[in-house]
C-alpha cells in the first residue's frame, strides 16, 4: 500500500468522523432552537482543529512505520490517482452547491446555504479520499 | 469503472531473468514508487511512454519485448 493510499484512508476515515460530529452538532441544536442555527465559528475551530492534531499524529505514525515510502516523491501513477479522484469529487461539491443554490432561491435561509456549502466540501474531499484508495486498488 | 488496460507485459519474467532483480531496484531505475512497478506487473496500470521505453532500456530490449496488445481482450 503506497503512503498516499494510508494517508487517504486515514485521512478519509478523520473527516468523516469529524464531518459526522460537526453535521450533528448543527443538527442538533438547530433542533433545539427550532430554525436553522447561524454559521458558529467555535464548531468549525474545535473541528477544524480535531482534524489537524489527528492528521498529524496519524501521519507521524504512518511515516515512522515505513520512513522509505514516506519519502518517495509523487511518481506517475499516484499523479494519475489523484487527479482523476481531486477531477470526480469536484462534481459532487458542485453538485452540493447548486443544490445549496436552489435550496436558497425557493426558501431565502442563508444559514442553511452555509452549512449545506460546508457539508459539501466535506463530502466532496470524503470522495476524493475514496476515489483515491479506489484507483489505487483497481488501476486508473 | 477503471477496466484493466489490454496490454500484456513481461516486466516481472524479465525483472527475475535479469538476475533476480527487485522491484524496488527497477522502480529506483526508472523512477516510479515500487507499488507502482507491483501495479504494472499485475496490469493494473499501464505506464507513460517514457516509463515503458525506460523499462525496456533497463533490460536491454525493444519495447514490444516487453508490453503486448492483448487481442483477447479487445473482444
Amino acid at each position: 500500500m503506497t503512503f498516499h493510499e494510508k494517508s487517504a484512508w486515514i485521512m478519509g476515515l478523520l473527516l468523516s468522523l469529524t464531518g459526522f460530529w460537526y453535521i450533528n452538532q448543527v443538527w442538533s441544536r438547530s433542533e433545539a432552537l427550532g430554525e436553522t442555527i447561524g454559521p458558529n465559528i467555535v464548531l468549525i475551530a474545535v473541528a477544524t482543529t480535531m482534524l489537524v492534531f489527528g492528521a498529524i499524529i496519524s501521519h507521524i505514525i504512518i511515516a515512522a512505520s515505513s520512513p522509505e515510502e514516506a519519502s518517495d516523491a509523487e511518481d506517475e501513477r499516484d499523479q494519475q490517482v489523484l487527479r482523476r479522484a481531486g477531477n470526480i469529487s469536484g462534481y459532487v461539491l458542485g453538485f452540493g452547491i447548486f443544490a445549496g443554490l436552489w435550496h436558497y432561491y425557493f426558501l431565502a435561509d442563508g444559514n442553511m446555504l452555509f452549512h449545506i456549502a460546508v457539508a459539501s466540501l466535506i463530502a466532496s474531499q470524503v470522495a476524493e479520499y475514496a476515489l483515491t484508495i479506489l484507483f489505487y486498488r483497481r488501476g486508473v | 469503472m477503471a477496466k484493466r488496460p489490454p496490454i500484456l507485459n513481461r516486466v516481472k519474467a524479465l525483472r527475475e531473468a535479469h538476475d533476480g532483480m527487485s522491484q524496488a531496484a527497477l522502480a529506483k531505475e526508472i523512477g516510479v514508487t515500487r507499488q507502482t512497478v507491483i501495479a504494472i506487473e499485475q496490469g493494473r496500470y499501464s505506464p507513460s511512454l517514457e516509463s515503458a521505453f525506460r523499462i525496456a532500456r533497463v533490460f536491454g530490449v525493444g519495447i514490444e519485448d516487453v508490453f503486448q496488445w492483448d487481442e483477447a481482450s479487445e473482444g
